[in-house]
């Protein structure tokens, strides 16, 4: 009661109150909110994220089916975009890929942000022969062009990961594990999960270090709060913007790079449907049937455009200081 | 000044070492047996003892792997990358990267030249006009360009400019030369993955250096504001660009993977694209590899350009 007396406006104050004081998330969401292109890259983002969630309810055909009488049609009223060269809906399969590269996506990008979370931070609490190693580790790692790397690796690792799988399921016998597709997603989400981490990790790295020197943690320390009352008060709340917004760019990233691996030939392998994939079937179509690149490939730029619009907004939203430069 | 750059090469030699030592392991390990996995890929599935034989002792399958990796690695320094076994005609690794390789450091290099010539000066009119209608167009052209893929991009490209537009000739027929017409598209599609990056930086740089205090004092001795850019701006703000354009290099060659095989150049990309679409492990390695030196030497370039323009860096 007497909290609320002494919040009570004085002299040339406005006569407004909120009912809920102002805090640094809603101070967040409202600078979120009054951002428009965040908030389109938000809708355009949710809009195929349902589309691929209901895929199965949503498809006009089964992506798979082959109609022998509708080769190569280019977009009608039948066929919104048209069919391939099998006779096979383009939309359904625009569909599934979305499916496929969201799901794929979330994989990697949740693992790559655990690994980085751990391992950054352990590196800078821990510092000493820990941080040196695990630093060494993300230097090499970022030392390649990322994308020559998660090929090299879904290449290299594919016999191992294949004889995996069917160890399970010989001892299993769920014919999950020799289901190629499954088998091809497995590949493409360890390849770029390996890749993507110490981007994460380095940057809970230096936003650790930084933060142990500042000033309110010092005080914290000397007000006698414990190692576990400063990383659960100060340090996860500080760092928790930026990884947001790294997590939000990386998931953009991680559906990118899925679906460069499929257009190499080494990621999702058919008949699952991927973008990449489907691009790269149509390259030699590209003067006849253009549309078959157009529909998979714009709806990836679509998607990693909205992201990028997302991380942005997330970035001036979350991270306010580093907005005034 | 030599002094500097020795010591930088010196600096790069461990991690190359880690790196190699990294890829070749994984290259050699990840893949289960080479040999078998070349043999029946070889003889269509039937097991040849003979060809196995020959695999186990070419690649030298019998010996411990740090043997294998400082063989691999001496024969590497003198030149001698091994041979791709799953290419037609086993070729030499070595030859068919010296004949890819100029291709692509080109190609490249014309990229790294478009994208200079106009990310930087849009950077510098977004900065300059900041918040306008102008900035927000700009940086949101610029969002577009970047965020889509080099193998959505080039086809895009191709099907408007050539085919519908006709404002360049055909392309997809080979390497014609970097100053020929043919070169364009591809060096521009290849520019489109820095090109947000550069702009941005560039901008922020730019921000920078206008609000510093000596441009307020230039402003306050009563120079225009185009006296002030000129001398003022300009230079201090395009310094730090500089380190950019060395992180651009990564992503170059990486794209380089996408934009050859669409376009048909026969460069390093399409060299390192066919092997890892075939599996052909002794080529990716060499290609890691080389890629990863091509990385490391450019941020050394950079490094050294910093040094000879920024009077300020020290050298030690």
């Amino acid at each position: 009661m007497s909290a609320e007396i002494d919040n009570q406006p004085t002299d040339s104050a406005p006569l407004w109150r909120t009912s809920k004081p102002r805090t640094f998330w809603s101070d967040a969401a409202h600078s979120f909110s009054r951002n428009y292109t965040g908030m389109l890259g938000l809708l355009i983002f949710v809009l195929l994220l349902l589309a691929a969630i209901f895929a199965n309810q949503i498809a006009p055909y089964d992506y798979l089916a082959q109609d022998w009488n509708n080769l190569l049609k280019p977009p009608n009223a039948n066929h919104l975009m048209g069919t391939d060269e099998l006779g096979r809906d383009v939309f359904s399969r625009v569909l599934m890929g979305a499916r496929t590269a969201f799901l794929v996506a979330l994989c990697i990008s949740t693992i790559s942000t655990t690994i980085g979370l751990f391992a950054g931070a352990l590196s800078a609490l821990l510092g000493g022969w820990v941080d040196r190693v695990v630093v060494w580790i993300m230097d090499a790692l970022l030392s390649f062009p990322s994308i020559w790397l998660a090929a090299f690796v879904s290449v290299v690792t594919r016999p191992t990961i294949d004889s995996l799988t069917s160890g399970l399921y010989a001892s299993t016998g769920w014919a999950m594990f020799q289901d190629r597709v499954i088998f091809s997603y497995l590949v493409v989400i360890f390849a770029i999960g390996f890749v993507a981490w110490p981007y994460m990790g380095r940057l809970v790295r230096s936003q650790v270090l930084s933060l142990r020197e500042k000033e309110f943690i010092e005080a914290a320390r000397a007000l006698g709060a414990g190692t576990r009352w400063v990383t659960i008060r100060h340090l996860i709340p500080n760092v928790l913007g930026s990884v947001i917004v790294t997590f939000t760019l990386s998931f953009g990233n991680a559906m990118l790079y899925e679906s460069s691996l499929s257009f190499l030939g080494i990621g999702i392998q058919p008949p699952g449907a991927s973008w990449g994939r489907m691009i790269f079937e149509a390259l030699g179509r590209l003067r006849a049937q253009p549309y078959l690149i157009i529909m998979p490939g714009l709806t990836l730029s679509l998607v990693v455009l909205s992201l990028q619009f997302v991380g942005d907004a997330l970035n001036d939203a979350l991270n306010p200081r580093s907005h005034s430069r | 000044m030599f002094r500097f750059v020795v010591s930088r090469l010196a600096g790069l030699i461990p991690l190359l070492l880690v790196v190699s030592a990294f890829v070749f392991v994984l290259g050699q390990y990840g893949a289960g047996d080479i040999a078998a996995y070349l043999t029946f890929q070889r003889s269509g599935g039937r097991f040849d003892q003979e060809l196995y034989d020959r695999y186990r002792d070419e690649l030298g399958l019998d010996d411990p792997v740090v043997v294998r990796y400082t063989t691999w690695l001496a024969n590497a320094l003198r030149g001698d990358l091994g041979r791709s076994y799953v290419a037609i005609g086993e070729p030499e690794i070595a030859g068919l990267l010296v004949r890819s390789l100029p291709i692509t450091l080109q190609l490249a290099s014309a990229a790294l030249f478009i994208v200079t010539c106009t990310a930087v000066p849009i950077g510098f009119i977004t900065a300059l006009y900041r918040n306008s209608l102008l900035d927000r167009l700009l940086v949101a052209m610029a969002s577009v360009l970047s965020t889509v893929p080099a193998f959505v991009l080039a086809p895009l490209s191709m099907i408007v400019i050539v085919n519908q537009l006709h404002l360049l000739p055909s392309v997809g027929l080979g390497w014609r030369g970097l100053f020929s017409q043919e070169t364009i598209l591809p060096a521009a599609c290849l520019a489109a993955g820095p090109f947000l990056n550069l702009v941005r930086f560039t901008r922020a740089s730019v921000l920078e250096v206008l609000s510093q205090d000596y441009i307020r004092a230039a402003y306050a001795r009563g120079l225009s504001s185009t006296q002030v850019i000129i001398h003022h701006v300009v230079r201090n703000s395009l310094t730090p660009v500089i380190t950019v354009l060395g992180l651009t290099a990564g992503q170059l060659v990486g794209s380089t993977l996408f934009v050859e095989a669409i376009f048909n150049l026969q460069g390093f990309g399409q060299v390192v694209a066919r092997a890892l679409t075939l599996g052909d492990i002794q080529t990716a390695t060499a290609g890691a590899l080389v890629a990863t030196v091509i990385v490391l030497l450019s941020s050394l370039v950079v490094d050294v350009i910093y040094v000879m323009v920024d009077p300020r860096v020290k050298l030690s």
